[in-house]
């Protein structure tokens, strides 16, 4: 073999998966943007305008849809990474009975799926769910129906604790060994050169779990930023969050609406590109500190 | 400043003793190097003085305080980590700051406390790098300032020159030596290089499998071991076995006037430079030489008498495999054990 060759040959073994990979994504991609400036031939539709852009942008209900999916997401997102970490920090302070293993089981609910989630989510807080049943048994209701709305409200309560409940277990699974390492190393150096127990946490532990628990946020932000399933199932019908709304557009008998999913698509992938930059910038700080060594 | 004593010190590890009673008495302002093989537990004893691991049974005292259930960050006995650890997030001058920060004290103090140390560990100029920045050698030197910076009554130094190459090695020892002296600030420095431990050492604690095995000064650890144990750890060893009778020490390599009592089983011990090369003269032994070994500035000669190996270092480096040498044997200096 020249050396030509060999240098090319992984490549051309990896070349049938990465066509299927890539093809499909770019494929996508290209799709939803030529979709979304109007041009859908099968449906008729050959004229590039801006027009679909304009409309959805004059749109009040976008903008109620963008603002409760940014609720969320962001809502979600802070309780996953505040509950995650103090999951994380429990489980450390713990460890020296290190046989109790046992805490591993919260990491079924990473491996669940969404849809499981809500299921979860709906049996135990909806109005005719666990919680409203015994509530109702033990007398503090009347009604099933007097019990607080948690399930298709306007709050977004429901959607909220499912991502919760996917969410803060991701983030112990991801800072648990990065706090562990830490609380055996620097702050070990931090209480002898005479800092308190408060002191190691602020100046020592948080900022430096503080890149790789903005990366779960971040993570954690474009998924559920993105995913319809969770408010969909669990989410109010008004307002809709975005990527619903992008489905029901999409899902809707007159083709020709087709281009206002695309379109709310768009924003949805215009936004993941920032978060994905900010990602890699905060990959770089970590890396550059040597935090993850 | 303070005195340290160890007293009965015990340390398990899954039923395993991994120290064994330890018991040192350290004078204030002095270097004790702790020495021992990997695995011997120097890292476990150093740790445990400075309270980040608990003792099973045992005392620490620093003057008359025991520190048994004082918390690390209460004992004032700055540790430098074997992997320094030095914070990533901070600077130089944070890191050094750290300590300080922590107790609170008045911004001007502080500044006033690191840049003395910024210049007594020459280290001006890199005041706003960050650690990822810096060269071994200038780590090094952050991490022993950083401790240095809260000027505790015991500093404690867990291998501080590992990673250091041989050059910066020597130039660091000499460094700690000095303002440890300047300071006058007791403390125990880990290692296993032993002539790192001649260099910088008042005084010697040799630990082998969790057990101090000698306390002394290198002077006399070196020339008066006390043990074939603690003789052999300080390098390569020459004994001749045999018995004392009537001022005789009989042996296969010939007999000697000596100045001990009978015994039945007696060894000398001979270190490879208390063996002279020499002329023909009254009381000296023919050998011949068997092999050599080139070592810069000295040569290793494994010579043969009477069957019997012996290795000597000589700076005469012009004999060959085969010729024939005399040797003379001083049995006054050499060390005797009795079984
Ligand atoms: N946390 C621990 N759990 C179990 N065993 C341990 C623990 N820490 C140390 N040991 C054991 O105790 C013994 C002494 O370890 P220690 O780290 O004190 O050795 P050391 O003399 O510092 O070695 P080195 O020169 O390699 O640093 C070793 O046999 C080690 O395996
Ligand atoms: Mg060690």
């Amino acid at each position: 073999m020249n050396k030509k060759y060999k240098l090319i040959f992984p490549y051309l073994l990896l070349l049938p998966v990465l066509l299927f990979i890539f093809g499909i994504f770019i494929f996508g991609i290209v799709n939803i943007f030529l979709q979304s400036f109007g041009y859908f031939p099968a449906v008729g539709l050959k004229l590039f305008s801006l027009r679909y852009y304009k409309e959805i942008l004059k749109d009040p209900n976008f903008f109620y849809s963008l603002k409760f999916s940014l609720y969320i997401s962001f809502i979600s997102s802070l309780l996953s990474v505040i509950l995650g970490v103090l999951l994380a920090y429990l489980f450390l302070s713990t460890y020296l009975n290190d046989k109790a293993k046992f805490y591993n089981i919260y990491k079924i609910s990473v491996i669940v799926p969404h849809t499981i989630a809500a299921f979860l989510v709906f049996t135990i807080f909806s109005q005719s769910g666990f919680l409203s049943r015994i509530f109702f048994r033990l007398g503090f209701i009347n009604n099933m129906v007097e019990f607080y709305p948690m399930t298709f409200d306007t709050k977004g309560i429901g959607v909220i604790l499912a991502y919760v409940w996917k969410g803060a277990p991701f983030i112990t699974l991801i800072t648990y060994d990065i706090l562990k390492k830490l609380s055996d190393t620097y702050s070990k150096v931090a209480l002898n050169l005479g800092a308190n127990n408060f002191q190691v946490f602020w100046y020592i532990l948080f900022p430096l779990v503080l890149p790789t628990i903005s990366l779960g946020f971040i993570i954690l932000f474009t998924f559920s930023f993105g995913a319809y399933e969770i408010p969909y199932l669990l989410g109010p019908s008004k307002p809709k969050a975005l990527p619903v709304l992008a489905y029901i557009y999409y899902k809707s008998v007159n083709l020709k609406d087709r281009p206002y999913s695309m379109v709310i698509n768009v924003f949805i992938i215009l936004f993941s590109l920032v978060l994905a930059f900010l990602y890699i910038l905060l990959n770089k700080i970590i890396k550059k500190h040597g935090i993850d060594r | 400043m303070s005195n340290i004593k160890i007293f009965n010190v015990y340390k398990y590890y899954n039923g395993r003793a991994v120290l064994k009673n330890i018991n040192l008495d350290i004078n204030e302002g002095e270097l004790v190097v702790l020495l021992g093989p990997s695995g011997s537990g120097k890292t476990t004893l150093i740790n445990g003085i400075a309270g980040i691991i608990s003792f099973e049974n045992g005392e620490v005292y620093f003057n008359k305080d025991l520190m048994n259930n004082v918390p690390i960050e209460k004992r004032n006995a700055a540790l430098v980590d074997q992997n320094l650890l030095l914070f990533p997030h901070m600077t130089v001058y944070s890191n050094i700051a750290f300590g300080l920060k922590m107790r609170r004290l008045d911004k001007q103090i502080i500044d006033k406390k690191v840049k003395l140390l910024i210049d007594l560990m020459e280290l001006s100029g890199l005041e706003k790098k960050y650690p990822y920045q810096l060269s071994g050698g200038q780590a090094q030197r952050v991490a022993i300032a950083r401790a240095l910076a809260i000027e505790p009554k015991v500093l404690l130094l867990d291998e501080p020159l590992s990673k250091l190459d041989k050059n910066l090695r020597r130039n660091m020892q000499e460094f700690i030596k000095e303002l440890q002296k300047k300071l006058n600030i007791t403390t125990i420095m880990v290692t296993h290089d032993l002539e790192e431990a001649f260099i910088v050492a008042d005084k010697i604690a040799l630990l082998i499998d969790g057990e101090i095995k000698q306390y002394d000064t290198p002077a006399n650890i070196y020339e008066k071991p006390v043990s074939k144990e603690v003789a052999e750890f300080f390098g390569c060893s020459n004994y001749i076995y045999g018995k004392v009778e009537n001022g005789k020490f009989i042996s296969d390599v010939g007999v000697f006037d000596v100045n001990v009592s009978n015994c039945q089983y007696a060894t000398y011990m001979f270190r490879p430079e208390q063996i002279i090369l020499g002329e023909k003269q009254k009381n000296s032994l023919k050998a011949c030489i068997i092999k050599r070994q080139y070592l810069g500035d000295r040569v290793n000669y494994i010579i043969d008498i009477n069957g019997n190996k012996l290795v000597c270092s000589s700076n005469n480096k012009n004999l060959n495999i085969g010729d024939i040498v005399y040797i003379s044997l001083d049995f006054d200096k050499a060390i005797c054990f009795f079984e």
